[in-house]
C-alpha cells in the first residue's frame, strides 16, 4: 500500500485517508455533552476534504481535464460535502435546515453540470423552497428553551460514524475497482511489447545452467530474474483485477474460472517455470501474446463491449450486453419537453400513482396535524 | 305455511327467537321493563301451537297436494315430511368406510310428545306470567326471561326430537338453563355453589346417557340414532346382545336418574331451590326434572325387554320416594319441603315406569305420565304459592318465622290448599287418581311371575311413603297458614293480579285435572296408549279400564290418616310435635340433617378427589419446577441479547445499517 | 469532461453523511433532514446515470423521488407536531415504549453543559404617548 498508488488493493490510501479522517472529523464534531474545541475536528475535516479531492483526481484512474467544468464540479461538490457535514453536526436545527438548503443548492449545481436544468429548477423550488420553509415553520412551532437532549446529544456517535464510513469506504472501493483500468492497461502493454520484441531482453532470462529443459517439472522452478518476477506479479495482479468482473463458468454445481482466465494463468505459469528460456524464443513470445490477448479480452468482457459465443455473462443465463460507449451520450437539447414526453409516454401510470400519493399525503397531513389535542 | 307439520318447528323456534330478542333488546334501558313481552307472546303462541299439534295428532293433517286436499290418518306428525332421501335435514354426518353416523334434524310429535308439549308450554306460559310480578324488582330482569325462554325452546326440542342425538341436544340445553337459573343470583355464594352442584351432578348422569346412546348406535349401526329404527329392532337386539342390551338400558337409566334427581344423584335438586321460585316451579318441579321420566317412557320398548333393569328402575324410584319423604318430614324450609316432595313424587313416577314389563307397558307408562301430568299442576301451584308467600314475607321462607297466613294471603292460602290436597292424595283431587294408578300398577306387578315378591314389597313401601307424603304436606300447610298470625320483619303481604291469576289457573288444574282426564272418561289413557312407542312396547295388547275400589279406599284411608296426623300434631295440639321429636331424637336428627347424604358424599367422593387433586398438584409442582428449570436456560440466554430490544428507534436503525455495512463490505472487499 | 464515477463518489459521500446524521442525531427534524439528504445523494446518482446513458429515465425517476419526498415531508412534519404536543420535546429518545418488558428505559447520565444564556436583544423604549383609556362610570 503506497500512498496514491495505482494498485488494485482493496484498501489503499486513496480510500483510507478520506474515510479515516472524515470519520474522525464527523465523530469529533457531532454534538456531545463534552466540551471539545472544534479546531481539531476542522483540521481533520480539511484533511478528509483533501483526501476526497485526491481520490477524485487520482484514485479513479480517470483523467480530470483542466476545464471550467472541472472547477465547477469541484466547487459544487466541495460545497455540498462541507454543508452536509455542517448540517449533521449543527446543534441548532434551524441552522441545520439552512445548511441542508445549501446542500440542495450545491447539488442543483451538479445537476446543471449533468444537463438537467429542469430538475435543477424543480429541486430548488420544491426542496430549497417549499420543504425547507415547512421545516422552519415546524422548528418555530416546536421551539425549545435552553439546552435540550435533542440537540446536544448524539445517539451512539462512534458506532454510527463507523457504520456510515465503512459503507462509504465500500462504495469508494467499488467505484475504484470498476473504473480504475490503469493496472490492466499497463500489463497488457507490457506483455504485448514482449510479444512483439525480436528477442527477449536479457534481463528476463534466468541463468541457463539452472534450467533442465528435458526434465521440466521434476525440478524446482528456476530462480527468476527480478525483472521476470516483476513481470509475473504484474500479470497476476492485472488478472486478479480483471477477472472479478468476468462470470465464472460451470455446470451449476461447481464453478471454475473462465477458460480465458485459465489460459492466461497457464501461460504465466509456463513462463515462470521455464524462466523465459525455451529452446525457441518463439514459444516465449507466444505465451506473452496469450497473456496480452487474454487480458484484453477479459477487459472487454468486463466492460460489456465484447461477447463470445461460449460465454454467459451471468450464472443464470445469457444477458444482453451493456452498450457502453467511451463518453457520455447526447441528451436531447429541449430538456423540459423531453422530460415531459418521457413522463407521459413511458411513465404515465407512475405519474398517476405519484399524484394520488400526493393527494393522500396532503389529506393525511391535514388530518394528523389539524387535530386539536390537549397537551398532558 | 303450506305444510301444517311445520307447526312443530315453530314450537321450539318461537321461544328461541324470543330468548334472543329479550336478551338483546332487554339490555336497552328503556325496553328493560318490557323484556317479558316477547317471552310471554312466544310462550303463548307456542302453547297454541302445541294444542294445534295435539289436534293434528288426534284428527290427522289435511294438506294441499296438487290442488287436492289430502287428509292423512290420525297419528304422529313429523317434520320435515320425508318423501325421499333428499328431504332429510342432516344435522351432522360422518361417514368412514362402512360406518356411517348421521344425525337428522327432524321432529316428531306422537301422543306422548303431545302431552309433554301441552304440559311444558301451558305451565311455562303461566309461570312466565307469574314471573312478571315475582321478578319485577330483581336485577337482571331480561336475563331471567331470556333464559326461561331458552329453557322452553330446549325442553320442547327435547320432547320433539325423533332421534337420540337431537334429544340429547335438548337435554343438555335444559341442563344449561337449569344451571344458569339456579345461579341466577350469582353474587350469592350459596346460589353459585348450588348451580355448580346441579350442573356437575347431572353431568354424571349425562355421561351415562350419551354412552348409552352410543352403545345403542353401535348395536344398531346405520341410522342408529332414530327412535323408530331402534325400537323396531329392540327384540332382535335383546336376543343378539344379552349383556350389552341391558347395559345400554342401564346407561340410559343413568341419565334419567341424574336429570330426575333419583338416588344416588338426588342431592342437587334440594339445593337447586336457591334459584328464583318460579324457576323452581317450572324447571325443578313441573318440567325439566320429568325429562328422565319422559326418557324412560319413550324407551319403554327397550326397558320392557330387560326385566332386571326394570326392577332396578322401580327400586330406585321407591327408595328415592321413601328417603325423600322421610327427609321432608322435618325440614323447616317451605321450599325444601316441596323440593323433597318433588324428588319423592318423581320416585313414584319411576316406580310406575319400572312396572312396565311385569304389567302391560301401556298401563304402567300411562300411570307414570298421568302422574307427571297432574304433578305438573299441583306442584306448580304449590311452588308458586310458596313463591307468593316468599314474595310477601320479604324473601323469608323458613316456616318457623311465620304462621297464620291464611288471613293475609287468602288467595294463596286457597290455592296452596288445593295443591296440598292433590299432593297428599285426598280423593277427588288430581293427585289421588294418578297416585292411585301408580299404586295399582305396582300391585299388579306384584302378581307377576318373575319379580313378584320384590314388586309387592315396593308396593308396601310406596304406600307408606304416601302416608308420609300426606303428613309432611299438611305439616307444611298448617305451619304456614294456620295458627296465630306472625310475620318476619319487613313483610308486606300483597297479591298482585299477575301472580294470583296463574295461581288460580293452576289451583283449578290441581283440583280438576285428574278427575276430568282419567278415572271416568279415560281420555288421557285412550289418547296416550295410541302412541306408537307404547303400542309397540305393549305388543298390541290394549288396556281394560277398571277401577280398583279396594285400593282406592286403602289409599284414601292412608291419605286421610296422614292429613289427620298432621292436623293433630300441628293444629289440634301445637307443641306435641316437639314431644314426638324428643321421643325419637336420633331419627329426628337423621331426617332433619337429610340422612347425612351430603356429608357421606363428601367423605366418599369429594374428599378422595380433593386428596387426589392435592397429589396431582404436588406432582405437577415437581414436574413444573423441572420444566421451569429447563425453561430458564433459554431465558438466561435471552437475557444476554435482550438489551438490544431497548425501544430506541435509532438503535434499531443502527443495527440494521451495521448489518448492511458488514454484508456489503464483505462482498466488495473480501469475497473472491 | 468529468466522468461518471466522480458524480457517483459525491453521491455516495452525501448518502453516507446523511446516514450518519440519521443514526446519531436525536432531534427528529434533523433526523428527517438527514434522510432527505440521503435522497439527494441518490438523486445525484440517478441524474449522473441519466447523463451517461443518454436517456431521461434517471431524471424522471428523480422527479418521482422528489414527489415522494414531498409527501413524506408533509406527513412526517405533521407527525412531529403531534409528537411534540405530547412530550413538549423533539427528542426521539423519549419514545422508547416498545422496549422489552421489564427493561429499564435508556436514560442519559452525562450532564449537559450549561449553555450561556443568550444576551437578550435590546428593546427600544416605546415611542410616543400611551393613549389613556377613559374610564366610564355608570351610576
Amino acid at each position: 500500500m503506497t500512498l496514491l498508488a495505482d494498485s488494485p488493493d482493496p484498501l489503499n490510501w486513496t480510500v483510507l485517508l478520506p474515510v479515516l479522517a472524515g470519520g474522525l472529523a464527523v465523530w469529533y464534531l457531532l454534538p456531545s455533552p463534552q466540551k471539545r474545541p472544534p479546531v481539531f475536528g476542522i483540521l481533520a475535516g480539511l484533511v478528509a476534504l483533501g483526501g476526497v479531492a485526491a481520490f477524485l483526481v487520482r484514485g479513479l484512474g480517470q483523467r480530470i481535464p483542466e476545464t471550467v467544468e472541472a472547477g465547477l464540479f469541484f466547487g459544487f461538490s466541495g460545497l455540498a460535502v462541507v454543508f452536509a457535514v455542517l448540517m449533521i453536526i449543527n446543534r441548532n436545527p434551524a441552522r441545520s435546515a439552512l445548511a441542508f438548503a445549501m446542500v440542495v443548492l450545491s447539488t442543483c449545481g451538479l445537476f446543471l453540470l449533468l444537463a438537467a436544468p429542469f430538475l435543477t429548477a424543480a429541486t430548488i423550488v420544491i426542496y430549497a423552497g417549499a420543504i425547507i420553509v415547512t421545516f422552519l415553520f415546524v422548528i418555530m412551532l416546536s421551539q425549545q428553551e435552553g439546552p435540550s437532549n435533542a440537540n446536544l446529544r448524539a445517539r451512539e456517535p462512534a458506532l454510527s460514524v463507523a457504520a456510515g464510513f465503512v459503507l462509504l469506504a465500500t462504495f469508494l472501493v467499488g467505484l475504484q475497482r470498476v473504473y480504475d483500468r490503469r493496472t490492466v492497461d499497463a500489463a497488457i502493454e507490457h506483455a504485448s511489447s514482449l510479444a512483439r520484441a525480436d528477442r527477449i531482453p536479457e534481463e528476463y532470462l534466468s541463468p541457463a545452467e539452472s534450467i533442465n529443459v528435458d526434465n521440466m517439472g521434476n525440478h524446482p522452478p528456476p530462480a527468476l530474474t527480478p525483472k521476470a518476477a516483476e513481470f509475473a506479479a504484474e500479470m497476476r495482479a492485472a488478472l486478479r483485477q480483471v477477472k472479478l468482473g468476468v462470470p465464472r463458468v460451470g455446470d451449476g454445481r461447481r464453478f471454475g474460472d473462465h477458460p480465458i482466465v485459465q489460459d492466461v494463468e497457464t501461460a504465466i505459469n509456463f513462463l515462470e517455470i521455464s524462466g523465459f528460456r525455451y529452446r525457441d524464443a518463439e514459444d516465449v513470445r507466444t505465451y506473452c501474446q496469450t497473456v496480452a490477448d487474454g487480458l484484453q479480452r477479459l477487459k472487454h468482457l468486463r466492460q460489456g463491449s465484447a461477447i463470445s459465443d461460449d460465454l454467459t455473462l451471468s450464472e443464470h443465463g445469457m444477458v444482453r450486453p451493456v452498450e457502453r460507449p467511451d463518453g457520455p451520450r447526447q441528451l436531447p437539447a429541449a430538456n423540459v419537453s423531453a422530460i415531459g414526453r418521457t413522463l407521459f409516454a413511458d411513465h404515465l401510470l407512475a405519474v398517476e400513482l405519484a399524484g394520488t400519493l400526493l393527494l393522500v399525503a396532503t389529506i393525511g397531513a391535514i388530518a394528523i396535524a389539524g387535530r386539536r389535542e390537549r397537551a398532558p | 305455511m303450506s305444510d301444517p307439520s311445520a307447526l312443530l318447528l315453530l314450537i321450539p323456534l318461537l321461544p328461541l327467537v324470543a330468548a334472543v330478542v329479550a336478551g338483546v333488546f332487554g339490555t336497552v334501558q328503556r325496553l328493560r321493563p318490557w323484556a317479558h313481552a316477547p317471552v310471554v307472546v312466544a310462550a303463548g303462541l307456542s302453547c297454541i301451537a302445541a294444542i294445534g299439534t295435539v289436534s293434528m295428532i288426534e284428527t290427522g293433517i289435511s294438506r294441499q297436494e296438487g290442488g287436492d286436499s289430502v287428509q292423512s290418518a290420525p297419528g304422529p306428525v313429523t317434520f320435515p315430511k320425508l318423501k325421499s332421501e333428499e328431504d332429510r335435514i342432516v344435522w351432522f354426518g360422518i361417514s368412514y368406510g362402512q360406518t356411517k353416523l348421521t344425525a337428522d334434524l327432524s321432529l316428531t310429535a306422537d301422543h306422548l310428545t303431545g302431552i309433554m308439549l301441552l304440559v311444558i308450554t301451558f305451565v311455562g306460559l303461566w309461570i312466565v306470567v307469574f314471573s312478571i310480578g315475582y321478578m319485577r324488582d330483581s336485577p337482571g330482569y331480561p336475563r331471567y326471561f331470556a333464559i326461561v325462554s331458552l329453557f322452553l325452546a330446549a325442553m320442547t326440542l327435547l320432547v320433539l326430537a325423533d332421534n337420540f342425538l337431537l334429544m340429547y341436544a335438548g337435554w343438555e340445553g335444559v341442563g344449561l338453563c337449569s344451571y344458569l337459573l339456579v345461579g341466577y343470583w350469582h353474587h350469592k355464594q350459596s346460589a353459585s355453589d348450588a348451580a355448580r352442584k346441579a350442573f356437575l351432578v347431572t353431568r354424571l348422569g349425562d355421561v351415562g346417557l350419551i354412552l348409552g346412546i352410543f352403545v345403542l348406535w353401535m348395536m344398531v349401526g346405520r341410522d342408529g340414532f332414530g327412535y323408530a329404527r331402534i325400537f323396531d329392532l329392540a327384540p332382535q337386539l335383546a336376543e343378539a346382545y344379552p349383556t350389552l342390551f341391558p347395559t345400554a338400558c342401564l346407561l340410559i337409566l343413568c341419565g334419567a336418574v341424574g336429570k330426575s334427581a333419583q338416588i344416588p344423584l338426588f342431592v342437587w335438586l334440594p339445593d337447586a331451590m336457591e334459584g328464583p321460585t318460579p324457576v323452581s316451579a317450572l324447571i325443578h318441579a313441573a318440567t325439566m326434572v320429568t325429562a328422565g321420566v319422559y326418557l324412560l317412557a319413550r324407551c319403554t320398548a327397550l326397558f320392557a325387554l330387560a326385566p332386571g333393569v326394570q326392577l332396578t328402575v322401580a327400586s330406585i324410584g321407591v327408595s328415592t320416594a321413601l328417603v325423600a319423604a322421610f327427609i321432608a318430614l322435618t325440614q323447616h324450609d317451605l321450599k325444601r319441603v316441596l323440593a323433597y316432595s318433588t324428588v319423592s313424587q318423581l320416585g313414584f313416577m319411576f316406580l310406575a315406569v319400572g312396572c312396565a314389563g311385569p304389567v302391560l307397558p301401556a298401563v304402567a307408562v300411562t300411570a307414570a305420565i298421568f302422574h307427571l301430568f297432574t304433578h305438573a299442576f299441583f306442584k306448580a301451584v304449590l311452588f308458586l304459592s310458596a313463591g307468593s308467600v316468599m314474595h310477601s314475607m320479604h324473601d323469608v321462607i323458613d316456616m318457623r318465622q311465620f304462621s297464620g297466613l291464611r288471613r293475609v294471603l287468602p288467595v294463596t292460602h286457597l290455592t296452596f290448599l288445593a295443591g296440598a290436597l292433590a299432593l297428599a292424595g285426598v280423593p277427588v283431587f288430581s293427585g289421588f287418581w294418578s297416585k292411585d294408578s301408580i299404586l295399582e300398577a305396582a300391585l299388579e306387578a306384584g302378581r307377576s311371575a318373575r319379580f313378584g315378591f320384590a314388586y309387592t314389597i315396593l308396593f308396601g313401601v310406596a304406600l307408606a311413603t304416601a302416608l308420609m307424603t300426606a303428613f309432611y304436606t299438611f305439616r307444611a300447610y298448617y305451619r304456614t297458614f294456620w295458627g296465630p298470625v306472625s310475620m318476619p320483619h319487613g313483610a308486606h303481604p300483597h297479591e298482585p293480579w299477575v301472580m294470583t291469576l296463574p295461581l288460580i289457573v293452576f289451583g283449578i288444574g290441581a283440583v280438576v285435572a285428574g278427575i276430568i282426564a282419567e278415572p271416568f272418561t279415560h281420555w288421557f289413557s285412550n289418547f296416550l296408549t295410541r302412541s306408537p312407542v307404547i303400542v309397540q312396547a305393549s305388543g298390541g295388547h290394549t288396556v281394560e279400564h277398571h277401577l280398583n275400589w279396594a285400593l282406592m279406599l286403602g289409599s284414601t284411608a292412608v291419605a286421610l290418616a296422614g292429613v289427620g296426623l298432621a292436623w293433630y300434631l300441628y293444629q289440634s295440639r301445637p307443641g306435641s310435635a316437639e314431644d314426638v321429636a324428643a321421643a325419637a331424637p336420633r331419627l329426628y336428627y337423621l331426617s332433619l340433617n337429610r340422612l347425612y347424604v351430603d356429608e357421606i358424599y363428601n367423605i366418599l367422593f369429594v374428599q378422595p378427589l380433593t386428596l387426589l387433586a392435592g397429589i396431582c398438584r404436588l406432582i405437577e409442582a415437581v414436574v413444573f419446577d423441572l420444566v421451569r428449570l429447563v425453561a430458564t436456560v433459554p431465558r438466561y440466554l435471552a437475557d444476554v441479547i435482550r438489551p438490544l430490544q431497548n425501544g430506541l428507534v435509532q438503535f434499531y436503525a443502527l443495527s440494521m445499517i451495521m448489518g448492511v455495512a458488514a454484508f456489503i463490505g464483505y462482498l466488495v472487499l473480501f469475497a473472491r | 469532461m468529468i466522468s461518471l464515477p466522480h458524480y457517483l463518489a459525491v453521491g455516495a459521500i452525501l448518502f453516507a453523511l446523511g446516514l450518519i446524521g440519521f443514526l446519531s442525531r436525536r432531534n427528529l427534524i434533523v433526523m428527517f433532514l438527514s434522510a432527505e439528504m440521503m435522497l439527494q445523494g441518490v438523486a445525484l446518482n440517478f441524474v449522473a446515470f441519466s447523463r451517461y446513458h443518454g436517456n431521461l429515465h434517471g431524471q424522471v425517476f428523480t422527479l418521482f423521488v422528489i414527489a415522494v419526498a414531498a409527501c413524506e415531508a408533509g406527513i412526517a412534519l405533521a407527525l412531529f407536531l403531534r409528537l411534540y404536543h405530547r412530550k413538549r420535546s423533539l427528542d426521539v429518545s423519549l419514545w422508547q415504549d416498545l422496549r422489552e418488558p421489564g427493561m429499564e428505559p435508556t436514560v442519559d447520565t452525562e450532564p449537559l453543559p450549561s449553555v450561556p444564556k443568550e444576551e437578550p436583544l435590546p428593546h427600544l423604549p416605546p415611542a410616543g404617548v400611551e393613549p389613556v383609556r377613559e374610564e366610564r362610570h355608570y351610576v
